[in-house]
């Protein structure tokens, strides 16, 4: 729910004339459109063009967009008819995958090498994984425990207050200090 | 980059921030690249943990659909809204009513501006209404025109002057209860204006034998 309203927020800021906070909903949102599109077509960089594609054709129809629904569904169903869109584009065969929803978004990474990718690329987000989920095994438990419910189980920090007995100010700041100490690790791996 | 800043980025994240703090966190994402790539890298620390991670990481995608969207028109949705056409007949209508409406208060309201004005004194007794600017006239204690005089609750005695003097019936419980009743209602008569009314008077039937 508070997503979906931080969400909102950046959508009317583009609708006022704000292109940076159309800016901060792609870097939120892009891992998770190319990981989408990738069930569509296997090129990894086929995905990515598709998935910023996708995002172009969003701000374009961001005018028309009324917030009947979140963005992320609306988003995602733009995806998705780009990415029909390229596959029928190229008379391919169509891919055999299984009916998936916008938040059925995970697959076995290892699925997804592809030929055309850079060798450097590939090894970089395996690093990236490495480093993200050594850093994670090597928190302390109430960091660990806050940021993991969070982020995988997607409670709010109401929730997890509740579960962790801890007043919401400890859960901001245990998620806070979590992604802090992550974030040394992962942060020399980008610049 | 201080400390308070990024926990309001990481709580920006999970989308936890009031609409003020939310406001600060996203400028301050927009106006500071290191904040942005903060902004990034707590996203991709969400993907992984999620398993939602592609392939191939393209940390520069966005900054190439920021040069792409350089040469697209800015949106600029208008935030008002549109009268349909017949929704603005529908609206229009009633207020010529009202126009005339608002016409005839107007004009009773200049001529009762000549009235006298009324100040009851809520604590009982007798209320002297004196006339607008003026002296108070003589009360004529003879003259009940008020065909409730014989009312047991309240004695009105209009003047042919202008004044009117309301004379509550003294020690009973029912004057207790009703005088103050009475008064209230006759100050909310006197700023709309009605005179020589008491319609509580003539509406609380009121019976003292029972």
């Amino acid at each position: 729910m508070g997503d979906e309203i931080a969400d909102s927020t950046l959508v009317k800021k583009v609708q006022g004339g704000d292109k940076k906070a159309f800016d901060l909903l792609v870097i939120k949102y892009q891992n998770r459109l190319v990981n989408l599109v990738s069930r569509y077509v296997r090129d990894v960089t086929d995905a990515q063009d598709i998935a910023q594609e996708a995002f172009l054709k969003a701000y374009r129809a961001l005018p028309n967009f009324r917030g009947d629904s979140a963005f992320y569904t609306w988003l995602y169903r733009i995806a998705i008819n780009t990415a029909k869109n390229h596959v029928a584009s190229r008379s391919r065969r169509p891919q055999e995958v299984q009916p998936i929803g916008p938040d059925d978004e995970t697959f076995d990474i290892d699925d997804a090498l592809k030929e055309t990718d850079t060798p450097e690329n590939l090894l970089l987000t395996d690093e990236i994984q490495r480093t993200i989920l050594q850093a994670i095994e090597e928190l302390p438990d109430d960091l660990r425990l806050a940021i993991t419910l969070r982020e995988v189980e997607g409670l709010s920090y109401d929730e997890i207050a509740e579960t962790m007995m801890c007043p919401i100010g400890t859960v901001r700041s245990r998620i806070f200090r979590a992604r802090e100490a992550i974030d040394i690790r992962l942060k020399p791996l980008l610049e | 980059m201080s400390e308070d800043k990024m926990e309001r980025i990481s709580a920006l994240v999970d989308g936890e921030l009031g609409s003020r703090e939310r406001n600060i966190a996203i400028d301050s994402i927009e106006v500071d690249p290191e904040t942005r790539r903060s902004w990034q890298r707590y996203h991709i620390i969400g993907d992984t943990m999620r398993n939602t991670l592609p392939a191939s990481v393209r940390p520069d995608l966005a900054t190439k659909l920021n040069e792409m969207l350089e040469n697209e028109p800015t949106i600029l949705v208008p935030k008002l809204k549109r009268w349909p056409k017949n929704k603005f007949k529908e609206f229009t209508k009633p207020l010529g009513g009202l126009a005339i409406a608002a016409s005839v208060a107007a004009m009773a309201m200049i001529g009762l501006q000549n009235s006298e004005q009324q100040t009851l004194n809520p604590e009982g007794g007798i209320a002297e209404i004196a006339a607008n600017g003026s002296q108070s006239a003589p009360i004529d204690e003879n003259i009940t025109s008020s065909p409730m005089a014989e009312s047991p609750i309240i004695n009105v005695i209009p003047s042919t002057v202008r004044t009117v003097k309301y004379e509550p019936v003294k020690n009973t419980l029912e004057a207790k209860r009703l005088n103050p009743y009475i008064m209230n209602h006759n100050q909310v008569n006197s700023r709309m204006g009605v005179q020589w009314v008491s319609p509580y008077a003539r509406l609380v039937g009121h019976e003292t034998n029972r």
